[in-house]
């Protein structure tokens, strides 16, 4: 959870996390969106503004996000010739408070993929230009969308 | 072109209230592929998730305009219809359709449009999806029975109710 400065007074500004995965290549694979927390336990304003055991929009948000880049990076890199094994992805989806009210300010993506004859340098262009393709992506033009990758040893 | 539904409720439950998302909106392990996405095949996809967001906040968003407005909600039901569809090469979200359905006393159809119109701008999901399309039905509906307590005299009622 990261600290943001309001009225001279340092607040904790809530995160929430999720994951997905995407094993195989983009036609025949499969992916899986993790969420975080109890599906059956009432949200409520507190549990938003909190890391805790309810399912919050902002779970789903970063799950959706997670899924999509996983999927869509499958695809470009099926589409350059890897054959993807294995993308992790991890979502931090940062709510912050403006004059407007509370905002979906940022989402840090943190994706792992593992193909044959991958290269750092090449799987970082495909995750940009993924992070810029993506259905969720588009959808969510009001948010600063940070990425990091890793490269995994294929199996 | 598939189009994913997914369904969150507000209910008062007296301190304060809380939302959840009915099922099939969202389940714990949400697998997805190319078929359930693209084609609407069985499984789950991102556009559902994005839908059971959408769906939560705008109730929780409502609710909460409703009682600032001082009425008293009872219920907020809201559905949300995703449209995922290919456009020049490209899938895309293009469109969701939202109907938020709405249970308060002394509540009309034009305040509910109103609030309804306000709550999406409270909406911090709604404002991320600055790149869909989103339209908002809003429609009243009665107390349901359970709320009502139609069916259960004040006498019949347990303890801990």
């Amino acid at each position: 959870m990261f600290k943001a400065q309001q009225w001279g007074r340092e607040i904790a500004m809530p995160t929430r996390e999720a994951d997905a995965e995407w094993d195989g290549d983009f036609q025949s694979g499969r992916g899986r969106m993790q969420l975080p927390a109890d599906f059956d336990r009432a949200f409520d304003g507190r549990s938003r503004l909190e890391s805790g055991a309810s399912l919050n929009p902002e779970d789903l948000i970063g799950a959706a996000h997670a899924g999509c880049f996983s999927m869509g990076l499958a695809d470009r890199l099926t589409s350059q010739g890897y054959a993807p094994q294995h993308i992790h992805t991890h979502a931090r989806v940062h709510l912050g408070q403006t004059d407007g009210g509370w905002r979906i300010e940022r989402i840090d993506l943190e994706t792992e993929a593992a193909a044959k004859g991958l290269g750092a340098r090449e799987l970082q262009e495909a995750a940009e230009s993924t992070k810029a393709a993506c259905p969720v992506s588009k959808a969510l033009a009001g948010v600063d969308i940070a990425l990091t990758t890793r490269l995994v040893e294929p199996r | 072109m598939p189009i994913r539904t997914s369904e969150a409720e507000w209910v008062n439950e007296g301190a304060g209230g809380g939302c959840r998302f009915l099922p099939r909106s969202a389940e714990a392990d949400s697998v997805f592929d190319f078929r359930s996405r693209m084609q609407a095949g069985p499984g789950s996809s991102p556009e559902e998730l994005i839908g059971a967001a959408e769906a939560g906040c705008l109730s929780m968003a409502l609710a909460a305009r409703l009682a600032a407005a001082g009425f008293r909600p009872e219920r907020v039901k809201t559905t949300a219809r995703v449209h995922f569809a290919p456009k020049g090469g490209e899938w895309r979200i293009d469109r969701i359709d939202v109907t938020a359905q709405a249970a308060a006393p002394g509540l009309t159809e034009a305040r509910l449009a109103s609030l309804a119109r306000q709550a999406q701008d409270d909406s911090p999901v709604t404002r991320a999806l600055g790149g869909v399309y989103i339209a908002i039905d809003a429609q009243l509906i009665q107390r349901p029975p359970d709320v009502q307590g139609a069916a259960v005299g004040p006498g019949d009622r347990h303890a801990d109710a």
